[in-house]
């Protein structure tokens, strides 16, 4: 009995991993979507994960700040183990108020950018950290004023979302989550709904903050900025990780024919 | 025949007790209606089909039946119950639930890619509800609520039926006593649509100062 509990009880991940995927499973009725993936994913490290649509790779993505539950596995951020806390010496699922407290370590950033429409620039990028207490009143205005600055919509703050092209609301959406001061940020998909020039604006700001340290999981359909600004990226295929590599690899001749098949599209 | 001064003390009066019953009436289903949308929305299943069916029982039954089920129906019960009281219980009997349908409609409008934003930014949901969700509910819900408001108003008129001494009694009573027939209709429906249109105004006015979304 006691060696049963030792056995299934976490260790942490070693301290260099930021984020650490440990057999995420996830059911989807019959369909299994994710077939126990394991992921390291080093502080200051870009990852850019690509595969076709149906891989699971944004179910694997939504899996680290658990907006999906996966159905099995550990989930790892920062040192912490996402969506579970232990009672009674087994894991259970963390309640809600538990939840978005591990939620505080990641910030995402959607193919959509849901923005909040009612509140203008400066609201989106505060209201998060005023309502969580991340600082003085003081603090998140001067931080969010920073931000959108560094995204290059200083003269924007008080624009409505409606107000703004996809590609200026999806750096505002970078920003609110920056606001937050995650150690980690998600990107799903982040330039999907937008035209190539204005893809061009919001990958700008992304590679930025790969260059500065940010630890940083891209899903993503841009090959160029998966081989120029990911230090690793990873293939999925069906449920899995069919490999992964750094992009000189990834994206060289020598790949497997179904990942040189994948990009020709 | 009335005086003319008196006449307009009558009116005056009808259109205050008309208007009473309206702010009343739609002020407590507007509360209903937004605490049934969200019984509806986070409730537990078992809760959930008792609003769509007491929903489709109250739009479905004519007001004048309502209000004749609160007024007969309590004094058969054994209860004295004042005209005007009945008709405040029958009206919020059922503009509850057009309140609701309002409201539930509004809520599914708001674009929902704003609950998994909060949800990861890890906002309490109460600060969400009351800073993002409600606000752009009553953005959307203002014009067919403002709508649904002119139409309760003009339903007021019903309540002639149970003898309240708003507007249409009013006009009854002058018709009764042998005034133009003509005369004291065109006078009310004069009221109820100066009225209305303020209503309208109203919301054209709140919904251009507001139009953000």
């Amino acid at each position: 009995m006691t060696e049963a509990k030792t056995a299934s009880w976490p260790t942490p991940p070693a301290p260099e991993h930021m984020v650490e995927l440990r057999g995420i499973v996830l059911n989807y009725h019959k369909l299994q979507v994710l077939k126990g993936v394991n992921l390291a994913v080093h502080k200051g490290e870009t990852v850019a994960i690509i595969g076709p649509s149906g891989s699971g790779k944004t179910t694997l993505l939504r899996c680290i700040n658990y907006l999906t539950q996966p159905s099995g596995g550990e989930v790892w951020v920062g040192g912490h183990l996402v969506g579970q806390r232990p009672v009674g010496g087994r894991l259970r699922p963390a309640p809600d108020s538990v939840l978005r407290r591990h939620r505080l370590d990641t910030g995402m950033v959607f193919q959509q950018f849901n923005l909040f429409r009612n509140m203008n620039v400066l609201d989106n990028v505060t209201f998060a950290p005023l309502s969580t207490g991340r600082g003085s009143p003081g603090e998140i205005r001067a931080r969010a004023l920073q931000l959108v600055e560094r995204v290059g919509l200083g003269h924007k703050l008080n624009a409505f979302p409606n107000e703004l092209s996809g590609g200026q609301q999806q750096r505002i959406a970078i920003a609110r989550a920056l606001a937050m001061q995650p150690k980690v940020m998600l990107f799903d998909e982040a330039t999907s709904a937008l035209d190539p020039e204005l893809a061009r604006e919001v990958l700008d700001v992304m590679r930025e903050l790969a260059r500065e340290g940010m630890t940083m999981v891209v899903v993503t359909h841009e090959m160029g900025f998966a081989r120029e600004v990911a230090d690793r990226v990873v293939f999925m295929e069906r449920g899995e990780i069919a490999l992964q590599g750094p992009p000189s690899q990834v994206f060289s001749d020598k790949a497997p024919d179904r990942i040189r098949r994948f990009l020709q599209h | 025949m009335m005086g003319f001064p008196t006449a307009m003390q009558l009116f005056l009066n009808g259109t205050f007790q008309a208007l009473f019953l309206l702010a009343t009436s739609a002020g407590v289903a507007t509360v209903i209606g937004l605490v049934l949308t969200g019984i509806d929305v986070i409730g537990p299943r078992w809760v959930r089909w008792i609003i769509p069916t007491y929903s489709w029982l109250a739009q479905t039954t004519p007001p004048l039946i309502l209000l004749f089920l609160a007024f007969y129906g309590s004094s058969a019960l054994g209860w004295q119950v004042a005209p005007m009281l009945a008709a405040f219980i029958a009206f919020v009997f059922f503009s509850s639930a057009y309140y609701y349908e309002i409201f539930r409609a509004s809520f599914a409008g708001i674009p929902p890619g704003q609950f998994e934003a909060a949800k990861a930014l890890g906002v309490p949901s109460g600060h969400f509800v009351a800073r993002v969700v409600l606000p752009q509910m009553l953005r959307i819900a203002a014009s067919p609520f403002v709508g649904r408001t002119t139409v309760l108003f003009k339903e007021t008129s019903l309540a002639s039926a149970i003898s309240t001494s708003e507007i249409m009694s009013v006009t009854n009573g002058f018709i009764y006593a042998g005034g133009n027939p003509l005369l004291y209709v065109a006078i009310a429906g004069a009221i109820y649509s100066t009225i209305n249109i303020l209503l309208i105004r109203l919301e054209r006015y709140l919904s251009k100062r507001y139009a953000t979304i």
